[in-house]
């Protein structure tokens, strides 16, 4: 019995063996086998899920660290009615929490609608504590929104990130794959031994800019009471360092609360009108037309010439301001009373070739590259282009007949203000990777536009003129150098007879160039002229723009000079 | 014991006493293998409970900066240079004017530091082969303005005074 039995036995464990034996090689041709790669990714389908890793986007702060622009988290709340079990105390809940009438979201909650839409942006606090309550058919869902602390301040400069997490305009626009980051899209598993840490395959930057908040702000409030007092329909000022390029500061109106641009009706808003609107820049470009004679040495600082109140080039008459005839006329006069006929017989001497040139040398008519999105190039014709007429040059003398952005120009009187060096302008002064690199803009030379002494020489002139003319643009104990400028404004088939553009640039101190100012005012209404209206401004503005830039009255810092 | 003897002992050993052995192998593979399966499942564990905390520690690390970044869009709202200006402004203050600033001379103040500016490297552009694209009525314009640009400079230089 026992032996027949270690027969059968044997046979279970053949039988045993065998069916191991298959179980095995079932395994391994699983593992090893042809489907490999098929099972593989079934079983990765299965516990591995999709994970987009970004950082958040950069923040902008302003050269002393304040925050421009920060990243908030909000909430998207609504809810699906069909989904929702209790409405009474759903109802109760949400109206507590958010300040909804109860009774309008009893009637929402009847609707046959999958989703209805509550509110977005709702702040942290109401979404979070929804949130915590998870109530059956309400839907919280985070949302990252772009944050301007300082509201309207520098928003031109600024620009927006809309919906879509894509930045517009400005330094948003410009820099938006730095400030973005680059993400990585990879499987993380659910197995928990085997999570991963991805990390973005770029981190996003963090911008600091040559903006100075302070100053940004006195020349935003400047304007603001520069329109108010004159009447003007809208108005620019941007401030300069000359020595590196920095822009301190960019204000315009009509702005826009970046906070909420889309609540805007009227998108031109957006637009930074300092480096995308050309104007026909008027007498504030005397300054580059006397920097070009001297450079070329049609003239001298001593020179002199005969006005007679109006000059005939290509068939055209132009004419003083004043109409008036002036007789044996000065450089220094010729820019302090702003002289048109002096101006064209500047040029005339000059000749189109080496005027032309020099405004090439100024850099007008060509971008300056600065950091921020959509700059334009401004424009000139000159000989050789199909609309070009020899009256032009005598226009153009006196900023007629051709087009410059406030940035152009500003960079330009800038250029006469540093020595005779364009510089490269900016408005980002660091960059800060996430692993703490920090690059910082270093000042750059575009070239140079005058000799030095040309430039020194100008700068005198343009001092003496604002002293002799007793310049409202003057700042008690600080020698400035700076020009008045009233444009008329081109309309189809001529010149608007009615309104003008005013504006002054000027810079200081003369002797160690600070900074540089321009104050552009479209259409004023108190008076047409740039010396009645922007040039107070300017002096208004530079009397606390020293102080902010802490630059003590020339007295004082002549005094402590080594 | 001899040599013959020590072999017919073990020659002699009954079936039980390899049966014995064998079970003890078994017992003892099994044993093994059981505390192999449980070290590795100790390990796995942890493994898992690390990645847990790990996942964790990511997503309260991601809400602290989270938490940090409002906070900061809040003080930073709070301290807005429009709202300080104007809170400063009605509890009397007013921006300094030149007149109420006193510059005291510091002997040992050291020189601010010179800007030297960095030229733009000359580029020696990179001469390519113009692709030929010259049509007839372009090269007739090109020539075309070639000779306005000369005519109005010498009606220029003409009428210059």
């Amino acid at each position: 019995v026992i032996e027949k039995m270690h027969r059968r036995l044997t046979w279970v464990k053949a039988v045993l063996i065998v069916l191991a034996g298959l179980i095995v090689y079932r395994l391994i041709s699983l593992q090893f086998g042809l489907h490999t790669a098929y099972f593989t990714n079934m079983a990765r389908s299965e516990y591995l899920y999709s994970v987009t890793v970004r950082s958040p986007r950069g923040e902008i702060y302003d050269r002393d660290g304040v925050l421009l622009s920060a990243n908030l988290l909000e909430y998207e709340i609504g809810m699906s009615p069909v989904l929702i079990s209790d409405r009474e105390g759903t109802a109760d809940a949400i109206a507590s929490v958010m300040d909804l009438p109860r009774e309008e979201l009893l009637e929402e909650m009847s609707s046959p609608e999958p989703y209805i839409l509550l509110m977005r942006p709702a702040p942290a606090r109401i979404g979070q504590t929804l949130m915590a309550l998870n109530l059956d058919g309400l839907v919280v869902t985070p949302i990252h929104r772009r944050y301007y602390p300082q509201a309207v301040l520098a928003a031109q400069v600024l620009g927006f990130v809309g919906y879509d997490d894509v930045g517009y305009y400005g330094v948003e626009g410009f820099y938006d794959d730095l400030l973005t980051g680059t993400s990585n899209t990879g499987g993380q598993s659910r197995i928990p031994f085997e999570v991963t840490m991805d990390r973005p395959l770029r981190p996003s930057t963090t911008l600091h800019l040559t903006l100075d908040c302070e100053i940004q702000y006195l020349a935003e409030s400047t304007l603001d009471e520069a329109l108010r007092q004159t009447g003007a329909e809208r108005g620019t000022i941007t401030i300069l360092q000359p020595r590196t390029g920095e822009i301190l500061a960019m204000a315009s109106r009509p702005t826009f609360d970046p906070n909420s641009y889309f609540n805007e009706p009227d998108e031109r808003v957006f637009i930074n009108p300092i480096i995308s609107e050309q104007f026909e820049p008027g007498s504030i470009f005397k300054v580059l037309t006397m920097a070009i004679a001297l450079e070329n040495g049609v003239v001298e600082p001593d020179s002199t010439y005969e006005d007679n109140g109006v000059i005939e080039v290509g068939g055209q008459e132009i004419y003083n301001w004043d109409r008036a005839a002036h007789g044996t006329t000065t450089m220094v006069d010729l820019l302090g009373l702003s002289l048109n006929v002096g101006a064209a017989t500047l040029s005339l001497r000059t000749g189109p070739i080496d005027f032309y040139a020099g405004l090439d040398q100024f850099g007008i008519g060509q971008l300056t590259g600065i950091d921020l999105q959509g700059e334009a190039s401004g424009s000139f014709r000159r000989p050789g282009n199909a609309d070009w007429h020899e009256s032009d040059l005598a226009t153009n003398a006196f900023g007629q007949g051709l087009a410059v952005t406030p940035l152009q120009m500003i960079m330009a009187v800038g250029a006469v203000a540093n020595d005779g060096l364009l510089m490269q302008p900016h408005v980002v002064y660091q960059r800060v990777e996430s692993d703490g690199t920090v690059t910082t803009a270093e000042p750059t030379v575009l070239g140079r536009a005058v000799s030095a002494q040309t430039a020194h020489d100008l700068t005198d002139m343009l001092a003496t003129a604002l002293e002799r003319e007793a310049s409202s643009a003057l700042v008690p104990g600080y020698r400035i150098a700076g020009k008045t400028g009233t444009a008329e404004i081109p309309i189809p088939g001529g010149y608007d007879p009615e309104g003008t553009i005013a504006s002054f640039v000027g810079y200081g101190p003369a002797d160690d160039p600070q900074f540089v100012v321009l104050i552009v005012l479209y259409r004023p209404t108190s008076s047409r002229w740039g010396s009645q209206t922007a040039a107070p401004v300017f002096s208004q503005l530079v009397s606390e723009l020293v102080v902010l830039m802490e630059i003590p009255p020339d007295d004082v810092r002549l005094e402590m000079a080594p | 014991v001899s040599e013959d003897q020590r072999r017919r002992h073990v020659i002699q050993q009954g079936p039980e006493q390899v049966q014995e052995r064998a079970t003890s192998l078994v017992v003892t593979a099994v044993i093994g293998l059981v505390v192999i399966g449980a070290l590795y499942l100790a390990q796995s564990a942890r493994t898992a409970a690390a990645g847990r905390t790990l996942q964790d520690l990511e997503a309260r690390r991601q809400e602290l900066e989270q938490q940090n970044a409002q906070l900061r869009a809040e003080i930073a709202g709070l301290q807005s240079v429009p709202r300080l200006t104007a809170r400063a402004e009605e509890l009397g203050f007013h921006h300094a004017t030149v007149d109420e600033i006193e510059y005291m001379p510091m002997p040992d103040l050291p020189p601010a530091p010179a800007i030297t500016p960095t030229p733009i490297p000359l580029a020696i552009p990179e001469e390519e082969p113009a692709a030929y694209e010259e049509t007839l009525g372009g090269w007739l314009t090109a020539q075309w303005e070639r000779l306005r640009g000369q005519i109005d400079l010498f009606i220029w230089r003409e009428a210059a005074p």
